[in-house]
């Protein structure tokens, strides 16, 4: 069970593909996890009688300074936003002083930060975290994922703690994988925290902290439970001094009393706005919308622009039973997205009708011609493929559209739909 | 032949009284699959659409002689219809549900070992499906014909855009398995790739895999060391951008080993036929198949 220091090389290499995946996963994006701030989760923790630094989340720079006052003047001031690399990115600092820490929340509010995980665009900071400074001797990682090849929940920690971790040696990691009968046992927590390094009045401490975690993250349902740096403190207590948890967002419906910890400003909101129709949208970088039924045909939908050249503005799946309702606000929030030159629509019709689909487009459409709201006034050329159920029919009613803004051309095959988009993505570019 | 469902599949529905559970039924029924009845637990008893419903998978099984089950139950209690089907000693178990918790799923991969004489499909898959014999999952029976290729496949729709593509050139398939996009699922592509290798009617294998995960090199390898029928790959993903999921759950590719490319790239040094471009899976196999056998 035990996968300590000594396991093959390859073995531990493929967990942490896993890991660090999950790990970069705290980017925002997508369906299927929710992310929450650090405040939060160290809420959380508390809740399960973790001990966690003290900490207030500051309402103004008057408020900073009276909690600066209340710790003791020495405190560490923490940006919120959900992509980790924040210390590095300098959005976390320590006030030695109650004014620092007011100007250091001025500084911090309403700031973009860009991290290794946001990209380019940074996130923008909302909230600002007041923390007491603590007296580091050591600092560990720890964290709670599911390793995907054994489908267990797997322990990783290591000695090499803090802001560095990513760039620590894979043999730096030591992984347990916990059997769901058992939860953590004594004996591997044991060679853990030996493996570790831990002094004999810490690994106690450290084998109660694991098993209350592994507790968060059952009780919870999450999918990442992440303690960056768990530190050892020069007055001997192991405490966590940062934590990043994601929840499975399948698992939602169990959950009530977390939803109220969803930030939904963090994140695209395009992507939001999707999921609320049960459709699946990620932003990309280039200028043709696509939009496709299925996350594999959509996937392989992307490549096919990427081979002819063309790229596209978003990966959109329509989902298992897309309705009418839900390809209309596909379709609008392809044609609201200012870079988008051409319009992809991929629909293999299994479970999905292809003249549902066209319906959803044509009200869409019909919608965007009356301008209810402000359509940039421009020429979109649209690229439709229907194979599959009703194709026929929904080829049927786009043809019925006469839309100055939206010439409908038709492909029979993917093949023909992808070469025919990237061709026309790339004449609108030199219009 | 044709691997998991034939002619002999006799099949049961759980969570037949739902919306989707009886449409499926039907669809099964009037694709020529041996659908005995389904599960309910609240509505033992009833007969609806001329199929009757059971009051546990035992009972059915007891009542119809039923060796397969496609499950259409809730998320909620999905989990806790595949260990009933496991319990009751349900051979071929077809999971479509999608949206499980994944802390369900490590409990059931964790008994599935303890169930040797069954198998798990899904879940969040498209099913299985042996054209003109059976069909056991959602797939559109009407684009499938009968012939030689096997397909595996995390996608469902990808798998129906390789079956279109292979269709128009005049080709069919053995067996098409969608074994699911979820993080955790049951049956793996390796596992599968075995039964193809074992059976007479496949003559060569599609295997389209996503960004995430290891298993389709996990495949890769098994098909060096031990396959003899030629095996093409495509690997959906190449415009992921890393750390993103795309749509599947377990479609995120993770670091570098993960993503579209490298994996194409792995499967090539093992000996795989690599599809690079997704609009010509069917060409790929055609030629592959006229070619084989053949060692890349």
């Amino acid at each position: 069970m035990t996968k300590g220091l000594a396991s093959p090389k390859t073995c531990l290499r493929s967990v942490l593909i896993e890991e660090d995946g999950i790990h970069r996963l705290a980017r925002g994006g997508g369906r299927r996890t929710m992310n929450i701030h650090e405040y939060q989760a160290k809420e959380i923790l508390g809740r399960y009688g973790i001990a966690v630094p003290r900490g207030r989340l500051a309402v103004s720079a008057r408020d900073a300074a009276i909690t600066a006052d209340e710790f003791g003047g020495h405190v560490v001031v923490k940006a919120q936003i959900h992509a980790g690399g924040r210390g590095k990115a300098g959005g976390v600092r320590f006030a030695a002083t109650r004014d620092e820490a007011a100007s250091l929340y001025e500084e911090f509010l309403g700031m973009r930060l860009i991290t290794r995980q946001t990209g380019p665009e940074g996130a923008r900071v909302r909230r600002v975290y007041i923390e007491e400074a603590l007296s580091i001797a050591k600092e560990y990682y720890l964290s709670l994922s599911i390793d995907r090849k054994h489908a267990r929940i797997a322990l990783l920690a290591s000695a090499a703690g803090g802001g560095d971790v990513e760039e620590a040696s894979q043999g730096a990691f030591a992984r347990v994988l916990i059997d769901p009968c058992l939860g953590p046992t004594a004996h591997s927590m044991r060679a853990l925290a030996v493996s570790l390094g831990l002094e004999s009045a810490c690994r106690r401490m450290f084998f109660g902290m694991v098993q209350k975690l592994y507790e968060v993250f059952t009780s919870c349902d999450c999918s990442l439970l992440e303690i960056n740096p768990l530190a050892r403190l020069s007055d001997g207590r192991l405490l966590p001094l940062d934590c990043k948890i994601s929840f499975d967002d399948n698992a939602l419906f169990r959950h009530s009393e977390l939803l109220a910890y969803r930030d939904i400003e963090e994140g695209a909101p395009e992507e939001f706005e999707a999921s609320k129709y049960g459709l699946t949208y990620v932003k990309l970088d280039g200028d043709i919308g696509c939009m496709v039924n299925g996350a594999g045909l959509a996937m392989a939908t992307l490549d096919a622009l990427l081979l002819r050249g063309g790229t596209s503005a978003n990966f959109l799946d329509l989902g298992g039973g897309a309705s009418k309702e839900a390809v209309r606000k596909a379709f609008s929030l392809i044609i609201e997205d200012r870079r988008v030159k051409v319009i992809l629509i991929n629909v293999l019709g299994g479970i999905v009708r292809c003249d549902v689909v066209a319906a959803g487009v044509a009200e869409a459409i019909a919608e965007a011609s009356t301008a209810s709201y402000a359509l940039p006034k421009r020429h979109i050329p649209i690229v439709a493929r229907f194979a599959g159920n009703r194709a026929g029919e929904g080829r049927s009613l786009l043809e019925a559209i006469k839309d100055d803004v939206f010439p409908i051309r038709f492909a029979e095959t993917m093949d023909a739909a992808a070469t025919l988009a990237a061709e026309a993505a790339g004449a609108e570019g030199r219009r | 032949m044709s691997i998991l469902v034939d002619k002999d599949t006799k099949l049961i529905v759980q969570g037949i009284t739902g919306t989707e559970g009886l449409s499926h039924a039907r669809a099964m029924r009037d694709y020529g699959t041996r659908v005995l009845g389904g599960v309910s637990p609240e509505k033992p008893g009833e007969r609806i659409n001329g199929f009757p419903v059971y009051r546990s998978v035992t009972e059915a099984k007891a009542e119809t002689g039923a060796n397969t089950s496609a499950i259409f139950v809730p998320p909620a209690g999905a989990a806790d219809a595949i260990h009933e089907a496991l319990e009751a000693g349900i051979e071929l178990i077809v999971c479509v549900t999608e949206g499980i918790p994944v802390a369900d799923m490590i409990r059931i991969r964790r008994v599935l070992p303890d169930y040797p004489a069954s198998r798990l499909i899904g879940p969040n898959c498209p099913g299985v499906i042996s054209p003109g014999k059976a069909k056991v999952g959602i797939m559109p029976g009407a684009i499938h014909a009968q012939g030689c290729v096997g397909i595996v496949s995390r996608s469902g729709t990808l798998m129906y855009e390789a079956v279109a593509q292979l269709g128009a050139l005049g080709l069919g398939e053995s067996t098409c398995v969608g074994i699911g996009g979820d993080f955790l699922v049951g049956m793996d592509y390796r596992e599968v790739l075995a039964l193809f290798e074992g059976d007479d009617e496949t003559n060569g294998v599609l295997l389209i895999g996503e960004v995430g995960g290891m298993s389709e090199i996990e495949a890769a390898e098994y098909v060096r060391s031990t396959m003899t029928k030629p095996v093409a790959a495509f690997v959906a993903g190449k415009s992921a951008p890393r750390g993103r999921r795309m749509g599947h759950a377990g479609a995120i590719a993770e670091d570098s080993a993960s993503s579209a490319a490298s994996k194409m790239e792995a499967l090539l040094s093992r000996g795989l036929t690599v599809i690079e471009d997704p609009a010509c899976m069917g060409q790929v196999l055609s030629w592959m198949l006229q070619n084989s056998p053949i060692l890349l």
